[in-house]
């Protein structure tokens, strides 16, 4: 099949640091788990295909320290999917999920489709964030949510497989909306910014 | 066994003990040419620094740095010089680094965030994997978090910091030193400050001096809605420590540490240079910054690289790139003060909804959310000149 003919949608992961972004996208993209993964700084670039649904993902996966944040936008910009990771076993985490959740309701497309992923579930001796209160809070913003596991994979192939089901079809692919040049939040086909002087 | 010429048994690793990937015939070879220029060029002038223990004369020196940089064992002496760490030291009381060593034990508010990122430092680095070097990077980061409270700790610098510490045999008080001077002095203010201001103004400029030099690629960038952050955040944070071999960007250091955070505009050109060609063929963003990190990791020759930087680009006159970073710095300054405001906006808005809500329940309760809170920054007032 053409390649070319699949409809591609942007997909980018946020959330705290360390709470395991890019081992998630790992798992998904390469099927393992790296136990020396480097941090991210900036962002890397990934994208799977998947043939079923005729949709290839563009994962964006960003880096999460907090004073990384102003340069989330250039990422979630024009993005179909996000998928906002928290650490099961870090309060912390969450919290700053909680802070991503609101960020993209009003700064991020509003047809993007968000699902919340309470990732290391297999760390269950060191949970500190219960399922039921982040199903009621993923609940209350009519977000999916899941627990994952990158090391265990269990549920990570189901939550990207998830996203791609909802991901609305459309006929040609359309040339993805890209980001402008300008930081600050402008719709996608921003005109040249002032940066040229 | 003892007379076999094998002495390499384990896997080879280079000067900063580094993992060495599987090099190309090619990538072999310019490595090699590399080393060699540096070896041939200036041996005279570092052989009587090292006697004399005195750097040769700035004209010579800037010219030595250029063309053949610091050789490896001269490098722990050279870089504390040029830095700026030798006086930056000298300025404190002796005990300055011991005093924060102690302070760090008793805890930091940055330990947490570091610890995270000490097994994710270098992987393809033995000693940095092992609890030894993990140990040693952790008093350096430490003390730093507590000499720079303002900054704390960045990612980015666990790089930048681990970098330091191999090329100055491993002596963690030297590499602090090293450390502070780098953010201190060398590169922009606030590179690594909150919200990375700093960072954010160099790339922008990075983007005006495209247009300038590359326009071409300036415009392909613009095309594909590519912003120059997407490509250039490693590049001012880590200081091309994680973007190109270790042992090329600590040859890029010999020269960034003497002349200044010009020389990453110099080097993020010569890069862009050298790919242009690659880069106009990706027709998007995603494909295009993975090219480009690619490419620039398998970068070995660094001779090729510094050339470009300082022949292959043309002028770059400090004045003219000050007046570009300002008006660049003001524009993020403005972008990022009107962004919180936005946010502030709309997390009032929200909490008047749910008081609003609240209120339904109990009555009387709302005047007092409602007058809460006055707008911050509308208009900006800390606008740099
Ligand atoms: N036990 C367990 N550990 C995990 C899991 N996912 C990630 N980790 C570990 O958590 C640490 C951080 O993982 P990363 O994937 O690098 O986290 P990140 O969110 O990409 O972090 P930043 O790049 O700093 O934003 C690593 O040491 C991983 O090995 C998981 O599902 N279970
Ligand atoms: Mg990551």
């Amino acid at each position: 099949m053409d390649l070319q003919q699949y409809q591609s949608a942007k997909l980018v992961l946020l959330g705290d640091m360390g709470a395991g972004k890019s081992s998630l996208v790992l798992r998904y993209v390469k099927g393992t788990y790296f136990d020396d993964l480097a941090a991210t700084v900036g962002a890397a670039f990934l994208t799977k295909v998947i043939h079923e649904l005729g949709i290839k993902f563009e994962i964006w996966d960003t880096a999460g320290q907090e004073r990384y944040h102003s340069l989330a936008p250039m990422y979630y910009r024009g993005a179909k999917a996000a998928i906002i990771v928290y650490d099961i076993t870090s309060p912390e985490s969450f919290a700053r999920a909680k802070n991503w959740v609101r960020e993209l309701q009003r700064q991020g497309n509003p047809d993007m489709i968000m699902a919340l992923a309470g990732n290391k579930a297999d760390l269950e001796e060191h949970r500190a964030v219960s399922p039921d209160e982040a199903q009621a809070y993923a609940a209350e913003n009519g977000i999916y949510f899941v627990e994952t596991s990158a090391k265990t994979a269990a549920n990570v192939s189901e939550l990207f497989m998830d996203l791609a089901r909802k991901i609305p079809k459309v006929e040609a692919t359309p040339k993805p909306p890209q980001a402008g040049i300008a930081l600050d939040s402008q719709p996608a086909a921003a005109p040249r910014s002032s940066c040229c002087g | 066994m003892e007379t076999g010429g094998d002495e390499h048994s384990g896997p080879e690793t280079d000067e900063l003990g580094f993992l060495l990937p599987h090099l190309t015939e090619q990538q072999q070879a310019d490595r090699q040419r590399s080393h060699n220029a540096a070896g041939a060029l200036g041996r005279e002038e570092w052989t009587r620094a090292r006697i004399k223990r005195r750097l040769p004369r700035p004209r010579v020196l800037k010219k030595l740095l250029r063309k053949g940089g610091v050789p490896a064992d001269l490098r722990p002496w050279v870089w504390f010089e040029i830095s700026g760490a030798s006086s930056l030291k000298a300025s404190r009381p002796p005990a300055y680094y011991s005093d924060l060593v102690a302070a760090s034990n008793e805890g930091c508010a940055c330990a947490r965030q570091i610890e995270l990122d000490l097994p994710r430092t270098f992987v393809n680095h033995p000693w940095l994997m092992a609890p030894e070097g993990q140990a040693v990077l952790r008093t350096v980061l430490l003390a730093f978090s507590l000499h720079d409270p303002k900054l704390g700790y960045c990612q980015g610098l666990n790089y930048v910091a681990a970098l330091f510490l191999l090329a100055s045999g491993q002596d963690s008080e030297r590499a602090f030193w090293l450390l502070a001077a780098m953010v201190g002095r060398v590169v922009a203010a606030n590179t690594y400050g909150s919200n990375l201001v700093g960072c954010h103004s160099e790339m922008r400029t990075l983007g005006v001096l495209m247009e300038k030099k590359m326009p071409r690629l300036h415009k392909h960038f613009q095309d594909l809605g590519c912003d120059v952050s997407i490509i250039a955040t490693d590049w001012f944070l880590c200081l091309f420590a994680t973007s190109l071999p270790p042992e090329v960007a600590a040859r890029v250091w010999d020269v960034l540490l003497y002349e200044g955070s010009k020389i990453l505009f110099r080097t993020s050109l010569a890069l862009l240079k050298t790919y242009e060609a690659l880069l106009i063929t990706m027709d998007n963003s995603g494909e295009l910054m993975h090219a480009l990190k690619h490419s620039t990791g398998q970068l070995w020759a660094a001779d090729r690289l510094l050339s470009t930087a300082f022949k292959g680009i043309g002028g770059l006159p400090r004045a003219q790139l000050d007046r570009i970073r300002r008006k660049q710095h003001a524009q993020v300054a403005m972008m990022l003060r009107e962004r919180e405001a936005k946010r502030m906006a709309a997390d009032r808005q929200q909490q008047q909804e749910q008081q609003g809500k609240h209120q339904e329940e109990q009555p009387g309760k709302k005047q007092r959310g409602a007058a809460r809170k006055p707008a911050r920054l509308a208009n900006g007032t800390d606008r740099q000149g």
